[in-house]
């Protein structure tokens, strides 16, 4: 069996820089997930990787594809421009990245970001929380979306 | 007045150019799962428009469809245009204040100048053809100014009309209506519904995606047209009562205050 | 009906510029024909978080720069009649934003802090017969606008029971934007 843990190669910082960062979004219906006290039902996450392999569009378990260097930026739409969400919340593994919370410039519309500091052999699930409406205690989805290597990598990794 | 629908129709725009079609790489949303839409959040949305009718045969409610296109890996849309817009011309008139007070006579600082650049960032060529770009100015997925060709926010994608059976079939009609919002050049696309003709109706959304692109020693945003399809499907049940289930009239209450 | 304001309204709760917000104005049609006035004929609320006044004449909607703010007026009775006919209509002729100097409560302001302030719900051409058109004010907080309390008067124009004049009334108290930072 193949060693579980690599020696994670150097990667030019620049290469970073440039490139688009992998835009993981989650588009809530808030007024459903208070109604029904439901927000698994009401959460659809998407990613910029679809052709790198990213799997579980339009659900909670969205398993986006990474490689260590890439810059990750999570952001939330709304379907009503009358409602409020924000991303309360973004729990990772540290060792695999350390979300920051920031906002676009001169509004207070929140997003967060982080670099993927590893190469990923095997799955690692994270935690979004959400704020809804005026509730104060953020909602956080019962399934969980993911990071995961590219595809074509560790065969024992599934 | 019943609730009006919003649809929001979120475009894969990299992938979109890249394959030069939205198969694949639309997906659509709207806010009435809970009273029957199927295929939310996929590319088989089927929107219902639950009308109601009173017993002479009239509309008792009407329905409006609102109608969002957003751009995913992009700035989201609920980030106010017209707001970054003005943002971006109070940056300019700083970066004129502090040109104004560099003192050449003592050397410029080299630091001083990039930093400047920077501020200024990069703009693009808006097409004659174009619509709803509101800023020539790259920007960033963060929404800052950017000199970099690279990772440049992707502006909205604009419907530039609503045609199709629900259209022609007078089922619904779309019309565009302004909005204080400068998103679109301040136009987005609504439509109410006759709800007189149950039924399931397709709708065909024609869109335009931006795409920067270099010509000459210059960026331009070139536009790119595509379709995708929708539907609705429209009910039709008498107007009742939703405390009771039974028909419009007073409420059932009770002839005597309940004490205790 | 919130008379003051609690410190917590001014923090963050769920507030953010990209929220639409509207501002609803119920007009008790009756009265004001009967008395000519607008005094005790209107009922504001608005979809804010915190903001006094709700359900008053005198409401302080709480906004940011760069939000957008509808204002949507409706008659106390407006469902369509047993006999197909409809009960009069109200309608905003003007919002005018008020000097926020002490003594020049009555003037026009001297500075701008809305941008697009306007009527919106004509659509861009009638493409059927049926097309809808809307009527309804809204605007957008300019970003520039600074913190502080932006008085407003409605010029409100009301159909009348009978006849096809209109009565034309000032209303009777400010209503208010509470303009926050973002």
């Amino acid at each position: 069996m193949p060693p579980r843990n690599r020696q994670p190669e150097r990667r030019p910082a620049q290469a970073a820089q440039t490139a688009r960062p992998v835009t993981i979004t989650a588009v809530v219906d808030p007024v459903a997930a208070l109604a029904s006290e439901n927000l698994d039902d009401n959460l659809y996450l998407y990613d910029t990787n679809k052709p790198a392999g990213s799997t579980g569009f339009g659900t909670p378990e969205l398993h986006s594809r990474v490689r260590k260097g890439d810059t990750l930026l999570w952001n939330v739409i709304p379907l009503e421009c009358e409602t409020y969400v924000s991303l309360a919340d973004v729990e990772i593994d540290p060792r695999i990245a350390e979300p920051a919370r920031k906002v676009y410039p001169g509004t207070d519309i929140v997003f967060w970001t982080a670099e993927v500091k590893q190469d990923l052999t095997e799955p690692v699930p994270y935690r979004l929380s959400f704020l809804l409406g005026t509730v104060a205690t953020p909602f956080t989805p019962t399934a969980r979306p993911a990071l995961a290597g590219p595809a074509n990598e560790g065969k024992e990794g599934r | 007045m019943a609730q009006q629908h919003g649809i929001i129709v979120l475009f894969d725009v990299e992938n979109a150019l890249r394959t030069r079609s939205l198969d694949g790489n639309t997906y659509w949303f709207d806010n009435m799962k809970l009273f029957g839409s199927t295929g939310v959040g996929s590319e088989q949305l089927v929107t219902i428009v639950p009308g109601t009718h009173y017993l002479d045969g009239s509309q008792a409610t009407e329905q409006v469809l609102n109608w969002l296109p957003a751009a995913l890996g992009s700035i989201p849309p609920t980030v106010p245009r017209n707001y970054l817009a003005e943002q971006g011309r109070a940056d300019d008139r700083r970066t004129l204040d502090e040109l104004a007070g560099l003192d050449a006579a003592g050397g410029v600082e080299e630091d001083d100048v990039k930093r400047l650049q920077r501020r200024v960032g990069k703009r693009a060529r808006k097409p004659a053809s174009g619509r709803g770009l509101t800023e020539a100015k790259l920007l960033d997925v963060t929404g800052r100014t950017t000199t970099s060709s690279d990772a440049y926010n992707y502006p909205a994608p604009v419907i530039t009309d609503i045609t199709g059976p629900a259209v022609t079939e007078k089922i619904m009609y779309p019309a565009q209506y302004g909005s204080p919002d400068m998103i679109y050049d301040g136009w987005y696309w609504a439509a109410t519904v006759d709800t007189s003709r149950p039924g399931v109706y397709r709708y065909t959304m024609h869109i335009q995606l931006h795409e920067l692109v270099e010509r000459n020693d210059e960026l331009v945003w070139e536009s790119v047209d595509l379709t995708c399809e929708s539907n609705l499907k429209i009910i039709n049940d008498p107007k009742r009562n939703g405390f009771t289930g039974a028909g419009v009239g007073v409420l059932p209450l009770p002839p005597v205050p309940v004490t205790g | 009906m919130t008379q003051a304001y609690a410190a917590t309204d001014f923090t963050e709760r769920g507030q953010l510029n990209s929220v639409q917000l509207n501002v609803v104005t119920l007009v008790d049609m009756e009265r004001a024909a009967a008395t000519k006035s607008l005094e005790g004929c209107l009922y504001m609320m608005d979809n804010s978080v915190g903001g006094i006044g709700q359900g008053s004449d005198h409401l302080e909607t709480i906004c940011k720069q760069g939000q957008v703010i509808n204002w949507i007026i409706r008659p106390i009775d407006m469902h369509r009649r047993t006999d197909g006919t409809w009960p009069p209509m109200p309608k905003i002729n003007n919002i005018v934003f008020l000097d926020i100097e002490k003594g020049d409560e009555d003037d026009v302001a001297e500075r701008r802090i809305m941008t697009e302030l306007k009527v919106y719900g004509a659509p861009d051409r009638m493409r059927d017969q049926y097309t809808a058109v809307y009527y309804y004010w809204a605007g957008a907080v300019m970003s520039e606008a600074r913190a502080g309390l932006y008085r407003y008067r409605f010029v409100l124009e009301l159909e009348k029971e009978h006849g096809t004049d209109k009565l034309y009334l000032n209303s009777a108290r400010y209503p208010a934007l509470r303009v926050l930072p973002v």
